[in-house]
């Protein structure tokens, strides 16, 4: 990695939003990339806060100011991605179920998936069944991802599932689930294709749920 | 069935005994849920004049002594008493976002507002205590929370990195806060109620939501503060606290806490509490919210026979109850088939 890559990316790692700003706009300057400071610079530095996380390194707090110090990047490169044509990792629609007001994991997933090169739109919380059904209509997703905290919210799960099945999309997204009360066993009793248990690990999974 | 509750039992499980009978315990319970099961409409009066209080009351304790427990789970919660409330729920950013929000929040109006609300409810619930029942709660929220109200959770992780001094002033101001609400509580009520406690939710589904530094560095020291007025008064304290708070355990423990309420399965099975903390503290609730959600009637009484028995044979202080609360949508079948399993127990024992 070059030293201005390596500065943006240590920028994430502290949370620096003005050096990681500053870092890229250096790196622009002295002809690197656009996907190239996201993919070797940025997206890795993500990469590296998730793990961090997962390993207990890193809380809450920790990943959402690396997160905005990463956004920081993304805001001068995503005008310069998208007028040279270069497509995003995938496109994510995400939201809290009906019924349900947690916010703060979701908004968390948003971060990493962002992170790792995803498009994300995030339908907020207390999403009704029909709106994932239009929002996969008006968007197109490779995945929907739906966060449930509570018992009760958790079982609209698969009423939404149902829903999407009925509206003939289920093949067109592959469906991701979490959420406190959310298990393994549970994403597979209600045909998801997958659930993770923290940000970090719904970035991976997304990742790899778009290569099968 | 005769029931003659005595709070007693309750405060031989905050001295972590184990009580002649098991006691049942709830940090909540909706009054939607006590409607639906005493069969009369009630929860709208809460909100109304003297009178509508006074049967709300009325009604509320009547419940709990129904029910058989030995105490009256009660508290007001501060966040609906801050100009600007709402950003912990999430959406909205609180009313401080940077110095001059904090210099000009009326902190010192908070009291007063807090207890305009709270004094009507408090005195109203004291006159409804049945003969051996007292109260259980106090003041709602504990500092994390109320931080969390007064700037937004993802906001303040960005103050944190910002505007550190402001962070730490931040929960200073807060904790003289707390200390003064519950000075006036513990002078006024504390002869109504048999514990105090709190609800500060430091945790969730892998880990703390800051890091246990922060905690110890900014959370902790006002908890300090609190509780030491609350034990300078006599009263027992437990402290109620959701999510994966491992790490810190021991440090609010040392601050001389008598209980903890809160457990999920997902996260730590109860025993594991229990075995970690049981000879030091009273571990009180047990059963996972979900378990009460998605049985049936007939095996929620069977899966608690068999848990609280277990729980009550392992720990010293225990008592039964779900582990977070009774929030509207668990079904009244569902938590009344605990309290049966409760009273099942307590047949059981006083038969041998
Ligand atoms: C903070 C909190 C609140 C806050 C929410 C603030 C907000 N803006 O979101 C407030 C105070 C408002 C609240 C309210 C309530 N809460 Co609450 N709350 C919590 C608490 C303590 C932490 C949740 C949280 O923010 N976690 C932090 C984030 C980072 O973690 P997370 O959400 O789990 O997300 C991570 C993973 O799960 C995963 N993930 C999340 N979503 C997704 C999606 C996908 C696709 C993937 C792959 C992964 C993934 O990645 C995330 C990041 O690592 C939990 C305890 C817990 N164990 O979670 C209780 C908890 C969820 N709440 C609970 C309850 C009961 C309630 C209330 C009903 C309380 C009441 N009696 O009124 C209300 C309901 C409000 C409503 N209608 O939604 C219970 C639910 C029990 C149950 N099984 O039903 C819990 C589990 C507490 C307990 N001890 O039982 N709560």
């Amino acid at each position: 990695m070059s030293t201005l890559l390596e500065i943006i990316y240590q920028g994430v790692l502290e949370g620096d939003q003005s050096e990681v700003g500053a870092g890229v706009q250096n790196a622009l300057e002295t002809n690197h990339s656009p996907s190239e400071i996201l993919d070797n610079a940025l997206v890795p530095a993500m990469s590296e806060v998730g793990s961090l996380f997962e390993e207990g390194e890193y809380f809450v707090p920790e990943m959402l100011i690396s997160a905005r110090a990463m956004q920081a990047g993304m805001a001068i490169l995503k005008p310069l991605l998208v007028e040279g044509g270069v497509e995003m990792l995938g496109k994510v629609v995400i939201g809290t179920v009906q019924g349900d007001l947690h916010d703060i994991g979701k908004n968390l997933v948003t971060m990493m998936l962002e992170g790792a090169g995803f498009e994300v739109i995030d339908l907020g919380v207390d999403v009704a069944p029909e709106k994932f059904v239009e929002a996969i209509k008006d968007h197109n997703p490779d995945i929907l991802c739906m966060s449930a905290l509570l018992t009760t919210t958790m079982a609209s799960i698969p009423v939404i599932i149902e829903a999407i099945e009925q509206a003939g999309l289920r093949t067109h997204v592959k469906i991701l689930i979490g959420g406190a009360p959310v298990t393994q066993d549970y994403a597979d009793q209600v045909g998801a294709d997958g659930f993770a248990q923290d940000a970090s690990r719904a970035a991976r999974l997304a990742t790899t749920t778009l290569d099968k | 069935m005769d029931f003659q509750p005595d709070y007693n039992h309750i405060l031989a499980v905050m001295e972590n005994k184990r009580p002649k009978r098991l006691p049942l315990y709830e940090h909540k319970i909706s009054p939607l849920v006590m409607e639906e099961i005493q069969g009369e409409s009630f929860a709208e009066l809460e909100q109304g004049d003297d009178s509508d209080l006074d049967e709300f009351f009325r009604q509320y304790s009547r419940f709990y002594k129904e029910m058989t427990y030995d105490t009256v789970s009660f508290e007001v919660t501060l966040t609906r008493s801050l100009p600007g409330h709402g950003a912990i729920y999430g959406g909205m950013e609180g009313p401080i976002q940077n110095r001059e929000d904090f210099e000009k929040y009326p902190w010192d109006e908070l009291e007063e507002r807090y207890y305009a609300v709270a004094d009507r409810k408090f005195a109203a619930l004291c006159k409804s205590l049945p003969e051996g029942m007292k109260a259980f709660g106090g003041i709602g929220n504990g500092v994390f929370e109320i931080s969390e109200d007064l700037v937004g959770f993802e906001k303040m992780a960005y103050m944190m990195a910002d505007d550190p001094e402001l962070f730490a002033e931040l929960f200073a101001r807060i904790g003289d806060l707390f200390v003064a609400l519950w000075e006036r509580f513990l002078k006024n009520y504390s002869e109504h109620f048999a514990v105090c406690r709190f609800g500060d939710d430091l945790g969730f589904k892998t880990s703390t939501l800051v890091s246990p530094k922060t905690i110890r560095q900014h959370i902790i020291p006002q908890y300090a503060r609190i509780i030491s007025r609350i034990k300078k008064a006599g009263k027992p304290f437990i402290w109620h606290s959701c999510g994966k708070i491992f790490t810190v355990m021991d440090d609010v423990i040392a601050l001389g806490i008598d209980g903890k309420h809160s457990n999920e399965d997902t996260i730590a099975s109860f025993d594991e509490w229990i075995t970690r903390y049981g000879e030091k503290i009273a571990l009180l609730g047990g059963i996972d919210v979900d378990i009460l959600c998605q049985n049936t009637p007939e095996s929620i009484f069977d899966l608690v026979v068999e848990k609280a028995t277990q729980y009550r044979g392992m720990a010293n202080g225990y008592a039964l109850g779900s582990g977070n609360s009774i929030p509207e949508y668990v079904p009244a079948e569902g938590y009344l088939a605990m309290v049966k399993a409760a009273q099942h127990i307590r047949q059981q024992e006083a038969s041998v």
